[in-house]
C-alpha cells in the first residue's frame, strides 16, 4: 500500500509538474491554459486522495472539492485585474468558502475561538499576496514559499490529526515543487539565464487552492498546535523578503530563500511533534 | 333469557368490537445501561475495539404485533471511547467521524420483520457523518420486568447487532490506514417504560 500511495500520491504529481513546466518551455503554463491546467490538477489531487465528493456536498471536505473546481474559472476572471483588486478577489473568495464550510455551527449559533486561525490564514494570505509584482528578482519568492508552506501544512495536518488534509497538501508539495524546478532548471544550467516568473492568474490560482486548503486545515484539525500553525503563517513573509533581498544569482536566489524558511518551517515541525 | 340478560349480552357484544386493542407501549431508552460496542478490522492484526458511551432515543413496542413497533435513537459522536484518547481524537476528525459537524449518529427504524418468537430484524436508515444508509439490526428481545425495589417502573431489555461498511458512510480513509471497512456492531439496550 505504501508504495501504490508513493506511486499514485507523490511521484504522479511530480512528474505532472515538471512536465507542465517543461513542456516547449512553458508553452500551456505561460497561456490561458495556464490556471485552467493547474486548477484542475490541485483538484486532481484532490480527489485522487479524497474521492469524488457528493452532489449536493454534505460535509467540508466535499464542499472544498467544488470550491477548487471553481477556482481556474475565477483565476480567468481575474487575470484583468491589477493588485490590489487580485488580492481582494482571493480574500473575498476564500472568506466565502470559510463561511460555507461553517454554516451549520454559524446558524446553530455554536461559535468557536478557534475560528480566528482561519480567518487571520485568509487575511495575511492576502495581504502577502497583495504585495506581490512581477518582477524577475520575484520570480522565486512565492515559487519557494508555495513549497514551504505547503511542507510544513502537510506535517502540521498529519500531527494535528487531519491525515487526509496531510496527504493531499504532500501530493501538492510534490506538484509545487516540480513546478519550481521547472522555474530553476535554466538558471541551474546557466546561471545567466532568463528566468520566468508565472504569469499572474496561474500563481492566483496555486495561491488560492492552497489558501482553502490551509482554511479547511485550520478550521477542522482536531489537535493542531496554534504555535506550529502561527509558524506557518510567518512563511507567508517570505515573498516579501524576496522582494528586499539584493540581487542574487538565480542560482543562489531560491537556495537562499529556502534556507531563509527553514527557521520558521523547523519551528512550526518542532512545534507540531510536541504538541503531537 | 329474560330481557336484562339479553340487553347485557347485546351491550357487551357491541363493545367487543368497539373497544379499541391495547396500545402499543412507549420506552425511552435508559442511557446508563446501555452499551453500543463495536468492533472493525485493524490491519489484520486483531480487531479494535470501542464504545459510544452517550445514547439516547425512544421505542415504540407494539407485542402484539412487532412490525409496527418503532425505534429512533441518537448517539452523540463524541461519546466515542476506543481506549486511546489520541485515537478518540483522531476518530472525531474530518477525516472519520467529523463531529464538529456532525455531532450525533442517528437510527431511525422503517420496516419489522418479526423472525421469531422474540427476534426481529428492525430495518432502518443509520445516518453517520450526514450520509444515510439502510442497515438491518438482528435484534432479540431479552425480557420486561419491574425493577426489584421499584414495581412501578417497568423494563424492557433487547440485544441487537449489525454489521456495514463504513466507507458507505463516505469514511473513506478507513481503508488508508488499515481499517475495516466492515465495522461490526453489538448493541444491548435497556429502555424504561413511559
Amino acid at each position: 500500500m505504501g508504495s501504490i500511495f508513493l506511486l499514485s500520491r507523490i511521484f504522479v504529481p511530480f512528474v505532472f509538474g515538471a512536465c507542465l513546466a517543461g513542456y516547449g518551455n512553458r508553452r500551456i503554463l505561460d497561456t490561458i491554459l495556464g490556471p485552467i491546467v493547474l486548477g484542475l490538477s490541485v483538484t486532481a489531487l484532490y480527489v485522487l486522495n479524497e474521492g469524488l465528493p457528493a452532489m449536493p456536498p454534505n460535509s467540508s471536505k466535499h464542499k472544498l472539492a467544488y470550491a477548487l473546481v471553481m477556482v481556474p474559472a475565477l483565476a480567468i476572471l481575474c487575470r484583468h485585474l491589477k493588485m490590489p483588486a487580485q488580492a481582494f478577489a482571493l480574500l473575498a473568495y476564500s472568506f466565502t468558502f470559510f463561511v460555507w464550510l461553517i454554516e451549520r455551527q454559524l446558524f446553530s449559533g455554536d461559535l468557536q475561538l478557534h475560528w480566528l486561525l482561519p480567518v487571520s490564514t485568509i487575511v495575511i494570505f492576502t495581504l502577502s499576496v497583495s504585495q506581490n509584482t512581477s518582477s524577475t528578482h520575484t520570480a522565486f519568492g512565492w515559487p519557494v514559499a508555495l513549497v514551504a508552506i505547503a511542507s510544513i501544512a502537510a506535517a502540521i495536518a498529519f500531527l494535528g490529526g487531519f491525515l487526509g488534509m496531510g496527504q493531499v497538501l504532500l501530493s501538492l508539495v510534490a506538484l509545487f515543487g516540480s513546478l519550481t524546478f521547472g522555474i530553476y532548471l535554466p538558471a541551474f544550467k546557466n546561471q545567466n539565464a532568463d528566468i520566468k516568473p508565472y504569469t499572474a492568474s496561474a500563481l492566483w490560482t496555486l495561491q488560492c487552492g492552497l489558501l482553502v486548503m490551509l482554511v479547511q486545515l485550520s478550521t477542522f484539525a482536531t489537535n493542531l498546535s496554534i504555535g506550529a500553525y502561527l509558524f506557518l503563517l510567518m512563511l507567508l513573509g517570505l515573498p516579501l523578503i524576496d522582494k528586499k533581498l539584493p540581487p542574487l544569482s538565480a542560482r543562489i536566489r531560491p537556495v537562499t530563500l529556502a534556507a531563509i524558511s527553514a527557521l520558521p518551517a523547523s519551528m512550526a515541525l518542532f512545534l507540531a511533534i510536541r504538541n503531537f | 333469557m329474560n330481557l336484562l340478560t339479553k340487553t347485557l349480552t347485546a351491550a357487551s357484544l357491541v363493545m367487543a368490537t368497539v373497544t379499541p386493542a391495547a396500545a402499543a407501549d412507549q420506552y425511552t431508552v435508559d442511557k446508563e445501561h446501555t452499551w453500543v460496542t463495536f468492533s472493525i478490522n485493524h490491519a489484520g492484526w486483531a480487531n479494535a475495539r470501542g464504545m459510544l458511551r452517550d445514547v439516547s432515543g425512544d421505542i415504540t413496542f407494539d407485542k402484539n404485533d412487532v412490525t409496527k413497533s418503532e425505534v429512533s435513537i441518537t448517539i452523540a459522536s463524541d461519546s466515542l471511547d476506543t481506549n486511546s484518547e489520541q485515537r478518540d481524537r483522531d476518530m472525531a476528525g474530518a477525516d472519520f467521524l467529523n463531529i464538529a459537524e456532525f455531532p450525533n449518529i442517528t437510527f431511525n427504524s422503517t420496516r419489522i420483520e418479526q423472525t421469531g418468537e422474540r427476534t426481529a430484524m428492525v430495518y432502518g436508515d443509520l445516518t453517520i457523518i450526514g450520509v444515510s444508509k439502510k442497515v438491518g439490526l438482528n435484534v432479540a428481545w431479552n425480557n420486561e420486568a419491574p425493577l426489584p425495589w421499584d414495581a412501578n417502573t417497568v423494563k424492557t431489555g433487547f440485544t441487537a447487532t449489525a454489521s456495514f461498511d463504513g466507507t458507505d458512510f463516505g469514511m473513506n480513509k478507513l481503508v488508508d490506514f488499515g481499517l475495516g471497512p466492515q465495522i461490526d456492531v453489538s448493541i444491548d439496550l435497556e429502555a424504561v417504560r413511559n
